[in-house]
């Protein structure tokens, strides 16, 4: 089963994100901060990351350029954020994400976009 | 309620109440960056869940909570005390719509004006500029269909003509409404009249009736039941919608609109597509301001186009915007983009490979997104230390996407070329790309644009990335292991059920004593008796020592009182027009949970006195030699086994002299009472029902329900209140409570051969005086007690007992003294018993009624002791 990190600071996204994941049978993990996200990544690195941008501690880019510089098994990451943030896509990529969502995402356009960077096909 | 509504309810709560101290916190140190930051993440990340749901009042709200934070952040507006005040209004009105979705999954429907209100309130503080750039994301894309899911109601229903005649008004008269109207199902028997309220609604655009979901079977039909809805699109001032509905305001939702939502396209599917040619040109036109030539083609080519296709619809509209303001330009360049749109996916290509056409399958944009998204990556030409990382990261990557298409060849010379550097693996990303997606329409060359998911936003600021060493530092911080819980969060209920059991459990003690004695009275057990004595000599230590623990629970800090006074004060403050800086002191001494809770209002309520009557203004301070700004301390303590609560402040003082003129002007002392009373006595008057110095009710304080309340609240948890004051230099209030009310501690009497409890925080003392000892003044029997004169009262008497008072073998009476407030009282009774602890219960259904007693409670030997109310008796 692939495995999924999700790095949010908000409770209820992660629950949000994670029903959708799991429902179409990707196992999840979850970090609520850039610090978290990193200690569990270094452990044992997931086949992806779906991460939030302004988070306290650590935020979003903090911990993809991070994640990038030490990890030793690289997975993509998609990087979640609403509007207000949304002002930059560039930093998102230069900072090591590969994708780029505008929240709140629909469960369909989050699964299209993780079935296909994980290269699974719909059921 | 679903668990993902539950644990947004959960964490709204959490972030609402971190908004709240944030804002407090701001207002001491205003410049403080961190706090700024962690004021935006806390409004940032409610807004954000709000989004997963259809709350459309609270998502608006928070918007533009959001957007004024961001603004404040970034240094474009200042920090200030109204936009702090505002800010706080719309975070108790999310507080409101939490409570609303918590009761009933969803906010009640009219709450919807309410949130326009604070919306345009929150939205004036960003001033004009600010509005344009951040205004709702659908608008200012010009991208239809988003628009119309995001309407309250579906504007797609809406005909062109009304549409367009709507947009006309609006440029005159400005406001746009889309007004639900969902009559109550009773309110003909209300004398309502719903489709002519509709009918005469101040400039109604387009209106229709909508009949419900399902209609019931003819026979469960009734006719005197209102089952329908209206909806409006209007073009008035909101001020005159609001009076136009102001009796059925809790039925209708009025929602404001943009203008240029209207502006979509509707008809049949046109014929024939439109050549990409006229699109491009005329979008060329736009961009070089030519409008004159963009209506001249678009008018030329309507005459062509079938009018009721939605080529036509769309040119129509165009035709109308671009007489507009030039902000309507961007709503144009939406709608050239739709026409383009249907026309250019077609499935009318052929496949070039069979890959191509299980890309499709995939969906194409979500494949064409992510190629550009890793060609842009692969294209950066910095070297940061994570470089390596991130192309790793898009090679991952691609390698999804091959296999997602199942495309093992791709696949295969993808894996050759990451060997080969970033040149190699964007020349492999084109040919893919290429063969992937061969109708690709425009291909996206330059290598910041990324195909977008949602419709294009107004740019806002981006937060800015944290700084590289921080980061690091941060990372290593993360090694402490984390801190396991070390509270239980338990239900209030099983800690009331432990006490009612603890309490039950002493009281089923006291019964081995009488056992014991029976054991020895009754089978001259003497043996046993005290092997009876001695066990229970045992258990109620135990028991004290468990009663003792489990109250120790209950025990909360005064702090959960204080908490609120930080925001009562400053709001009061600023609507009295007053300074005062607020002194908590002691915040963490303990007392039952219960008497901490019944503090609550007593306490808001001095507090509330205070500001509105202690405090001087500002300059009336100043004119009298105190600083400006005035100090109100709430100081907790314990003392014994009492907690003190003191409330000082350092204003004008209580005048015996008003108190007194007001007291007889109110009848509540007579003539000779003025000009006898002490000063300190006059004050004390404060606390008479009904008494008010204010002679103007204001809104904060003074409504008849004074301090008289607040005695009657402290004197149910048995506590008392004193009340100092001295003219110009401030006032005292002082409230002594006890730590814990679960255990009353009462003395037996015996009167009339039966006995009675009175709570020894009455009792002063027992004395018996000589029958020969007791005077008769005025009609009423009083003796001399060390000097002073106390007024007797038989119990029987006040009981309504025949019996006179009985007297001991040496003519004596037995007076049990109680102290009522200030005064002494002689309760003649016939003997003393012991004193007991017992639990009090309240006295239930017929007997609630009798006021001469407080409670009962149960004996150790199963009998029933009335425990006397005292104050009422006398």
């Amino acid at each position: 089963m692939k495995r999924i990190l999700i790095v949010d600071d908000a409770a209820t996204v992660r629950l949000y994100h994670r029903q959708i994941l799991e429902s179409a049978g990707y196992a999840v993990d979850e970090a609520m901060n850039g610090i978290e996200a990193l200690e569990k990544a270094l452990q044992t690195p997931f086949d992806l990351y779906i991460v939030d941008i302004n988070m306290p501690k650590l935020d979003g880019y903090a911990f993809l350029r991070q994640l990038r510089t030490e990890a030793i098994v690289q997975s993509p990451a998609v990087m979640v954020s609403t509007e207000a943030e949304a002002g930059d896509h560039a930093t998102a990529l230069r900072a090591g994400a590969n994708d780029y969502l505008i929240k709140p995402v629909s469960p369909a356009q989050l699964l299209a976009h993780v079935r296909l960077l994980l290269g699974d096909t719909a059921p | 309620v679903t668990p993902l509504l539950e644990q947004f309810i959960a964490e709204s709560r959490e972030c609402l109440q971190g908004i709240a101290e944030k804002l407090m916190q701001l207002e001491l140190l205003p410049s403080d960056a961190e706090l700024m930051g962690e004021l935006f993440r806390l409004v940032h990340t409610l807004k954000g869940n709000s989004g997963l749901f259809e709350f459309p009042e609270m998502t608006g709200v928070l918007h533009a909570g959001e957007d004024l934070m961001d603004a404040v952040r970034s240094g474009d507006i200042s920090y200030s005390q109204a936009l702090a005040d505002q800010l706080l209004d719309a975070m108790d009105f999310i507080g409101v719509l939490c409570d609303d979705i918590e009761a009933t999954g969803a906010p009640r429907a009219a709450r919807a004006a309410e949130a326009v209100r604070i919306t345009a309130a929150l939205r004036a503080l960003l001033g004009a500029a600010a509005t344009v750039a951040s205004a709702p994301a659908p608008l200012s894309g010009g991208a239809p269909a988003r628009a119309v899911a995001d309407a309250p109601f579906a504007l797609a229903d809406v005909p062109e003509d009304a549409r367009m005649t709507a947009y006309g008004r609006t440029a005159l008269e400005g406001g746009l409404y889309a007004v639900t109207y969902v009559p109550h199902a009773e309110c003909f028997f209300q004398g309502d009249d719903p489709f002519f309220t509709a009918r005469q609604t101040p400039g109604a655009a387009w209106g229709r009736v909508l009949p419900p979901a399902a209609w019931p079977a003819l026979a469960d039909l009734d006719a005197y039941r209102c089952v329908l809805q209206f909806e409006l699109l209007c073009t008035a001032p909101l001020a005159e919608l609001q009076e136009h509905f102001r009796y059925v305001a809790d039925q209708v939702r009025i929602e404001p609109l943009d203008p240029r939502q209207l502006a979509f396209a509707r008809g049949d599917a046109a014929a024939e597509p439109v050549a990409p040619e006229f699109i491009a040109q005329s979008l060329a036109q736009l961009d070089a301001g030519n409008l004159a030539a963009v209506r001249q083609a678009a008018q030329t080519l309507l005459q062509f186009t079938d009018p009721d296709s939605d080529v036509a619809s769309a040119l129509r509209w165009a035709l109308l915007l671009l007489g507009g303001e030039p902000g309507e330009l961007t709503v144009v360049r939406g709608l050239y983009a739709a026409l383009h749109t249907p026309t250019a996916a077609p499935h009318g290509a052929p496949a070039v490979s069979a890959v191509a056409v299980s890309a499709a399958a995939i969906d194409a944009d979500t494949l064409r997104a992510i190629l550009a998204a890793q060609r842009q990556i692969l294209s950066f030409d910095d070297a940061p230390a994570w470089k390596a990382g991130r192309v790793q990261a898009a090679v991952a990557a691609l390698s999804g996407c091959c296999r997602a298409l199942g495309d093992d060849a791709a696949l295969a010379r993808l894996d050759a070329a990451g060997a080969q550097g970033t040149q190699v693996l964007l020349a492999w990303l084109d040919a893919q790309e290429r063969a992937w997606l061969p109708q690709t329409p425009d291909e996206p060359d330059e290598p910041d644009m990324l195909p977008v998911h949602s419709p294009a936003h107004a740019p806002v600021h981006a937060p800015v990335p944290a700084d590289e060493a921080v980061g690091r530092d941060g990372a290593r911080r993360g090694d402490e292991p984390p801190a396991m819980p070390r509270h239980l969060k338990v239900d209030q209920a099983k800690i009331d059920l432990l006490m009612g059991l603890i309490g039950e459990m002493v009281v089923a003690k006291n019964a081995l004593p009488y056992l014991a004695q029976r054991a020895e009275a009754q089978y001259g057990s003497r043996e046993l008796a005290r092997e009876i004595k001695a066990q229970y000599a045992v258990i109620n230590r135990i028991a004290e020592e468990m009663q003792g623990a489990i109250m120790q629970v209950r025990m909360m800090p005064v702090s959960f009182v204080f908490q609120r006074f930080p925001r009562l004060v400053r709001d009061l403050c600023r609507k009295l027009g007053k300074e005062v800086a607020l002194v908590l002191e002691g915040e963490d001494s303990e007392a039952d949970k219960h008497i901490i809770e019944s503090l609550a209002d007593p306490l808001i309520h001095i507090v509330r006195n205070s500001l509105d009557h202690g405090f001087e203004l500002p300059d009336a301070r100043r004119a009298c030699g105190k600083p400006a700004a005035g100090t109100l301390t709430i100081r907790a303590q314990q003392e014994g086994d009492q907690v003190v609560i003191e409330i000082i402040d350092d204003g004008k003082g209580i005048d015996p002299a008003l108190v007194k003129r007001k007291a007889y002007e109110r009848g509540l002392i007579d003539e000779t009472t003025l000009e006898r009373l002490a000063d300190h006595d006059a004050i004390q008057l404060v606390f008479a029902a009904g008494f008010s110095t204010a002679d103007v009710v204001s809104d904060v304080s003074g409504r008849g329900v004074g301090m008289d309340a607040v005695r009657t609240a402290v004197e149910k948890v048995n506590g008392s209140l004193a009340l100092d004051s001295t003219v110009g230099q401030g006032t005292r209030v002082r409230i002594a409570l006890p730590l814990s009310m679960a255990v009353t501690q009462v003395l037996i009497v015996e009167s009339d051969g039966q006995i009675f409890g009175v709570p020894m925080d009455h009792v002063v003392e027992t004395v018996r005086i000589p029958r020969d000892a007791v005077h008769a003044i005025k009609h009423s029997q009083t003796m001399v007690l060390r000097g002073s004169i106390v007024a007797l009262k038989p119990l029987n008497t006040l009981l309504r007992l025949a019996s006179v008072p009985q007297l001991n073998a040496y003519d004596e009476l037995a007076v049990l003294v109680v102290r009522v407030g200030e005064q002494s009282f002689g309760l003649v009774v016939d003997d003393f018993r012991e004193t007991v602890d017992v639990i009090q219960k309240p006295l239930a259904g017929v007997l609630a009624g009798l006021p001469a007693y407080a409670g009962a409670a149960l004996l150790g030997d199963g009998s029933v002791l009335m425990l006397l109310n005292v104050k009422e008796l006398l």
